[in-house]
């Protein structure tokens, strides 16, 4: 554990963050405005899920926003591990950033349960077609799951650097 | 400068500043205010510009009370944030360059607005005007540029 932690931190990505003066606040812009774009177009997604807008969007509408939550969600896992190969110990040991991780890991088993029992079904159905319970749910565990990513995420100063 | 000093000795800052989390909460609250506001504006400008053309128009409307919400989230936690350390941020230049930024941007989302609202049956089957485009390109600019001086000041 130790020798990856030392590994993590002695490669050129981590030297990069750590000792030029820019790249740390340039990463967490970037991590701000990929936050930004991932849940802006997630919580369109998710409120048509739950059931909200349905005269006003269509399915069709709503697979074209996820290309770029997905763009949002690939800016910040690149944003995300250049913060922590620069301080991995701290990190992995950060209570906040540990409930951070758990909310992402659930949200993401929510896109495979998504993927699994909703996508089809509103693939074939009317644009303004009603959701089924799964739907909604998922919609809903998308929301909170999100938001919390979000909370944890601004808690990590707290127990420690970051 | 006593206005600012009172700002900081008011019962709001007291807390901010000294509970444990009471800064915390509210930077965590500013996140999502920010993560709600800077993304539904940007689908809207996205939209405009000409991207996802299967979204209505229409639904810019309802996206944008949702913007709304997020800007009011973020009024009431960076008034807080402000308070509690307000003769420090009232003289950065990050903050002045953010705060006019967002001027900037909320005026353009407004005009956006009513545009959509009085013209946009007009647009449905095609692209908008490229002076609603241009706006829009220029309004995703100046969210960013938001964004990157709210970061800054946590640095200069």
């Amino acid at each position: 554990m130790d020798s990856l932690i030392s590994g993590l931190q002695s490669t050129a990505l981590a030297h990069w963050m750590t000792d030029t003066s820019w790249t740390w606040p340039a990463a967490e812009t970037l991590h701000f405005i990929g936050m930004s774009l991932l849940f802006g177009t997630i919580v369109v997604i998710d409120l048509r899920l739950l059931g909200l807008l349905r005269r006003l969007m269509p399915w069709r509408a709503l697979h074209r926003l996820i290309p770029w939550a997905a763009l949002g969600f690939a800016i910040n896992l690149l944003t995300g591990v250049a913060f922590f190969v620069s301080d991995p110990s701290n990190y992995i040991s950060n209570i906040a950033f540990r409930f951070k991780m758990l909310f992402v890991l659930l949200a993401g088993l929510n896109l495979v349960l998504y993927r699994l029992k909703v996508d089809k079904a509103i693939r074939s159905s009317a644009d303004d077609a009603a959701c089924s319970a799964t739907a909604r749910f998922v919609g809903g565990a998308s929301l909170l799951a999100w938001t919390l990513v979000i909370f944890c995420g601004r808690f990590i100063p707290v127990f420690g650097p970051g | 400068m006593n206005m600012l000093t009172m700002m900081e000795e008011s019962a709001l800052s007291v807390w901010v500043s000294t509970s444990p989390y009471g800064y915390y909460l509210m930077l965590a609250f500013h996140a999502l205010g920010l993560a709600v506001l800077v993304g539904t504006a940007s689908v809207v400008n996205l939209r405009i510009v000409g991207f996802f053309r299967d979204l209505p128009y229409d639904s810019l409307k309802t996206l944008l009370k949702l913007g709304l919400a997020g800007f009011v989230i973020n009024v009431l936690s960076g008034t807080a944030l402000f308070m509690s350390q307000a003769s420090k941020f009232f003289y950065m230049n990050s903050f002045r360059v953010k705060i006019s930024l967002i001027v900037l941007g909320m005026t353009s989302l407004v005009v956006l607005r009513r545009r959509i609202l009085s013209q946009a049956d007009h647009w449905q089957s095609g692209p908008a005007p490229a002076g609603a485009r241009a706006m829009a390109a220029g309004g995703l600019g100046i969210w960013l540029g938001v964004i990157t001086a709210g970061r800054l000041m946590a640095y200069l």
